[in-house]
């Protein structure tokens, strides 16, 4: 598809924000309070030093090349054989993440509401929405972040607000410096999420006012990470660091434990749709970002016309990668959070160290 | 099995039309190699839906 028009860099993180919901109420809580316990609401402070490192870099990557995409850059520093390995292993891993988001959705889903649904029902659903939305392009899913996470941040606060009476000061303490090591361990995950930032990058030719990732990166950090710490205190502080940590779906669980006297109960849907768009924003968001590369890798005219045949790969993709919800989770955790780090926050700093050596940026 | 077969080959003539309308070649090239990999996959997994999973295999190697 040639993108037409071009999104700002709000919106980009707005995105960006958009694909980290999902992956929050699933995964954060849990894996926070597994590796730091009670102190597990700290983890989200080293990850959010991390984003803001990796903000720092992609705004003085742009600094120089504000017209350019990362696949450019890479390329212009690492030259165009070793930038292009590198690109079509970004294209590989960005494509796993896409199918394993589509799996994710379904067995979510059927574990939470719709236990008698086959996934496939689910899963084609899903990617033929997405095709759809594709189709219509990078503005129009920029627009619909734009429009959507208000709300869902709305839903967010709204259900940390009412479970907040529910916390107890005693499971979130005590804190000390024998936890820093915890704490980092438990940041992980979080570190593994947050490091999206850098795919959405690869659409840097069709974002505009990119002088303005520093100050939005830097209050989008900030958001991010007071969220995320809410979220945690919650999930620890009403539940419990040892049930968190068993629980699948933390937050979920913490949500359940609304009520108002019969006037408000079953706020925890909300939270279902919440992460329902979540996981089509990230699909959506992954898969355009997928076919960019695959268009920059081989400098293709465009990729409209390879939408519908990704998506059917994505599905078989991501049925090949699971038969579970235990092998998602197992995958995720022991496989693709190192890759993620690796690839998304790693290779990003050696990429700036080798580019400022070879005054490329 | 059938399903995977047709579906991947209803989109790929459905394309190829396009691309050789368009003349874009390169593009199509790209685009046949996303198919066959679509199809590998899409009948391996059509074979035995039951298989034992990627991940699976991965984290015991």
């Amino acid at each position: 598809m040639e993108i037409t028009g071009k999104i700002s860099v709000r919106q980009t993180f707005l995105l960006f924000m958009a694909t980290l919901l999902s992956p929050a109420v699933r995964l954060f809580a849990a894996s926070a309070a597994k590796e730091a316990k009670q102190a597990g609401w700290l983890s989200p402070l080293v990850a959010g030093i991390a984003l803001l490192l990796l903000v720092l870099i992609i705004h003085n990557m742009f600094k120089k090349y504000p017209d350019s995409s990362l696949a450019d850059m890479i390329t212009l520093i690492l030259g165009k054989p070793l930038g292009k390995v590198l690109l079509v292993l970004y294209f590989v891993l960005t494509t796993i993440l896409d199918s394993i988001y589509v799996q994710y959705f379904s067995e979510r889903l059927t574990i939470s509401i719709y236990p008698n649904i086959d996934l496939h029902v689910l899963i084609i659903t899903l990617i033929v929405l997405v095709a759809y939305v594709l189709h219509s392009g990078l503005v129009v899913l920029a627009r619909m972040g734009e429009i959507i996470l208000p709300l869902m941040l709305c839903i967010f606060v709204l259900v940390i607000v009412l479970v907040f009476p529910a916390v107890e000061l005693s499971n979130l303490t005590p804190v000390s410096y024998l936890d820093v090591l915890p704490v980092m361990k438990g940041s992980q995950s979080m570190l593994a999420t947050f490091s999206y930032i850098w795919i959405f990058f690869f659409l840097g030719d069709k974002i505009a006012g990119k002088d303005k990732i520093k100050k939005t990166g830097l209050y989008s950090t900030a958001l991010i990470v007071t969220m995320i710490v809410a979220m945690i205190i919650i999930c620890i502080g009403s539940l419990g660091a040892s049930i968190t940590a068993k629980m699948p779906l933390s937050f979920f669980g913490a949500s359940k434990l609304i009520s108002g006297n019969n006037i408000l109960e079953r706020v925890e849907s909300l939270i279902v749709a919440m992460w329902i768009i979540s996981d089509f924003i990230t699909v959506a968001a992954f898969s355009i970002v997928s076919l960019k590369l695959l268009k920059d890798i081989f400098q293709l005219k465009e990729f409209k016309k390879l939408i519908a045949i990704y998506m059917v790969l994505i599905y078989f993709i991501g049925n090949m990668l699971s038969e579970n919800v235990f092998d998602l989770e197992a995958f995720s955790d022991k496989i693709l959070v190192p890759l993620n780090i690796a690839f998304f926050l790693v290779v990003p700093v050696l990429l700036f160290g080798v580019g400022k050596l070879r005054k490329k940026i | 099995m059938w399903y995977t077969i047709i579906i991947i080959g209803a989109i790929t003539i459905y394309e190829l039309r396009q691309f050789i309308k368009e003349k874009k070649f390169k593009d199509m090239a790209v685009f046949l190699l996303v198919a066959i990999l679509s199809l590998t996959l899409g009948l391996i997994y059509s074979s035995d839906p039951m298989h034992t999973s990627l991940s699976h295999l991965l984290l015991d190697f």
